[in-house]
């Protein structure tokens, strides 16, 4: 019986160690940056308004309560995924809204959402957030960003 | 092991230890605490909830119940599975919060599963010896079977981390499989395995048939219904074929659930107010759990849910805590592991179980304010304060085991309790 149970624990390191040797995933921040990276989708050119349009930023709290507070913070802190501190100053515009509005794509092929993911030990989910809502939650997140 | 209900004590800490993280969590999303990875710490959880908690406690109650030696210990090669079971799952308490998947956390957690089909393969090989009916029979080995599949789920994950290659559908599938495994198959299974086990032999022969029925078409729901997590992202006619098929077999053994519902009223008068507080709870749960599972049928259901974190967090929940793990105490209650004749006992059992209540509510709320749009400062606040009532009904019940521990407890008790546990039959 015993000696059953002990050729089934060597076995296992065995695959242990096969399995182990194709190396562990890159130790990237999160915050590489990327601002030249526009992502996937059908945001190609985002018109930034100046100064911020506050309709849209409360509009866009309100998206950020309801489906994504759950998993972002507004500080550099993780949750589930990336704080959101900073991220307009490491993304572009056009890669943020086609990520929200595009996540499965852009998850299966963009190269930064893949990194994210590894360093995220996490899959974000499609959140079906509509165009104009995109835009509302970008405007809230360059609110939380200090932009002007 | 000369006292069999050592691992269910283990199994108490071990539920403690999983509020104590579920706080931490919480307690994260309100308060700064950058030293701690968020799903580090989630992934820690949930694997020692899985583990340290519903799977060691379940195999402790299933081996005590069908499968221990003649003089009612445990079999020899048992305590080493449990052991190893035990031991791994702190270790991966002690290396996943910290560092996540590497090398060691893997290693632990491939101990893990083999222990498991360790576990699975003594199991089957006694429980034929076993003097147990064939619904007894066809539940646990179905459990255990469904225990084993379920690895697959962890195997491909570790897979496609390390290679990269975190393909949408193959990631998803991955991790609705596994937890379908474990919930729907090996938990629901199991808990079944043990309920009539104790109650079948008291049911009209007639509603033992109908119990017989509705384990039938219980198990054979289980692989077509995993099918259910499939469907709505990828439509493949087979695939929505077997998705169909399994939806309607969940619905089927719904109703028949309610005529084995029928019949177990006739035993409700037999039961102390507390185990039917606890029965009563985790059966809805049960219910709950699976009119929703057959609903996820309609694509917008699929949608709507498998994108809504909180939804996801209310379902898990609602199976983890409110159906399984009040089950779980409630057997506890009944074969005397837990004295519910002690107010102090029966003071922790409702401090819990409200507190699984509240948290339920708040996550439904929250999950279907998402869905339409709605959002609240307060949530995160009053679910953190939900984490820590269930951190206080877990110390209450770990408090109450204690002072209810053979070793301190009088002689009468010992006694009383030992023959409660190897009867069969209920005892009022
Ligand atoms: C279930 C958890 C979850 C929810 C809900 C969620 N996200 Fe995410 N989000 C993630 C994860 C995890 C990542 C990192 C990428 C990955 O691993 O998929 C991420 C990444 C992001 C990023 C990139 C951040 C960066 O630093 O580059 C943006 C932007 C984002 N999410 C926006 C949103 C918006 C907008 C919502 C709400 C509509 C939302 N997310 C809801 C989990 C979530």
């Amino acid at each position: 019986m015993r000696s059953k149970i002990l050729s089934v624990i060597a076995l296992s390191t065995l695959f242990l160690i096969v399995k182990c040797g194709n190396g562990s995933p890159p130790d990237t921040a999160v915050n590489t940056s990327t601002k030249e990276d526009k992502g996937i989708g059908q945001f190609k050119d985002v018109n930034l308004t100046h100064p911020l349009d506050e309709g849209m930023v409360s509009k866009g709290e309100g998206i950020y309560k309801a489906q994504c507070f759950a998993c972002h913070k507004l500080t550099t802190e993780k949750l589930v995924g990336p704080g959101w501190k900073g991220v307009t100053d490491r993304r572009a515009p056009e890669w943020i809204m086609n990520f929200v509005t595009n996540t499965n794509v852009m998850l299966d092929s963009d190269l930064v959402a893949q990194q994210l993911m590894v360093i995220c030990v996490a899959r974000m989910p499609n959140q079906n957030v509509s165009n104009e809502n995109a835009r509302n939650v970008l405007e809230f997140m360059r609110k939380n960003d200090g932009k002007n | 092991m000369k006292n069999k209900n050592f691992w269910i004590s283990l199994s108490l800490l071990n539920l403690f230890i999983v509020t104590v993280l579920g706080v931490i969590l919480r307690s994260k999303a309100v308060f700064d605490l950058p030293a701690i990875d968020y799903n580090h710490l989630l992934n820690a959880h949930s694997h020692f909830a899985f583990g340290g908690w519903v799977t060691l406690a379940l195999m402790a109650l299933m081996v005590n119940a069908f499968a221990s030696s003649k003089g009612g210990g445990l079999r020899k090669p048992y305590p080493f599975v449990f052991w190893s079971i035990f031991i791994t799952t702190w270790g991966l308490l002690f290396t996943v919060p910290f560092s996540g998947y590497n090398t060691l956390s893997n290693y632990i957690s491939t101990l893990f599963i083999f222990a498991t089909y360790i576990f699975s393969w003594l199991f089957i090989r006694d429980i034929r010896k076993a003097k147990l009916s064939k619904t007894v029979i066809l539940l646990s080995v179905a459990s255990v079977i469904c225990l084993v599949l379920s690895s697959v789920g962890p195997f491909t994950l570790a897979y496609l981390f390390a290679t990269k290659s975190l393909n949408a559908v193959l990631y998803r599938d991955a991790l609705f499989s596994y937890l379908h495994l474990q919930y729907n198959g090996f938990f629901t299974l199991a808990v079944f395995a043990l309920l009539f086990q104790k109650i079948e032999s008291k049911l009209p022969s007639s509603a033992q048939k109908n119990v017989y029925r509705f384990s039938l078409l219980l198990v054979s729901s289980i692989l077509p219904s995993m099918f259910l997590s499939y469907h709505w992202q990828d439509p493949g006619i087979l695939i929505h074929i077997i998705a169909y098929s399994g939806s309607i077999l969940v619905m089927l053994s719904f109703i028949w659930f309610l005529f084995v519902l029928r019949a177990m009223m006739q035993l409700y008068r037999s039961i102390s107010p507390i185990i039917r507080f606890l029965g009563v709870l985790s059966i809805s749960a049960f219910m709950l759990k699976t009119f929703l599972q057959s609903f996820t049928i309609f694509n917008f259901v699929g949608n709507l849910v498998f994108g809504d974190r909180p939804v996801i967090m209310a379902f898990l929940h609602l199976v983890f805590l409110g159906f399984v793990t009040i089950f779980l105490l409630a057997y506890f209650a009944q074969t005397g592991v837990l004295n519910t004749e002690k107010t102090f006992t029966r003071f922790a059992l409702v401090v819990f179980t409200l507190g699984i209540l509240v948290n339920e509510a708040l996550l439904w709320t929250q999950g279907i304010d998402a869905m339409f749009i709605q959002g609240s400062d307060l949530f995160p606040w009053l679910l953190w304060g939900a984490g820590i009532w269930l951190f206080a009904g877990a110390a209450l019940i770990g408090i109450a085991r204690i002072k209810n521990a053979p070793g301190l407890a009088n002689e009468t008790q010992k006694g009383k309790i030992k023959d409660s546990y190897s009867s069969p039959a209920l005892d009022v």
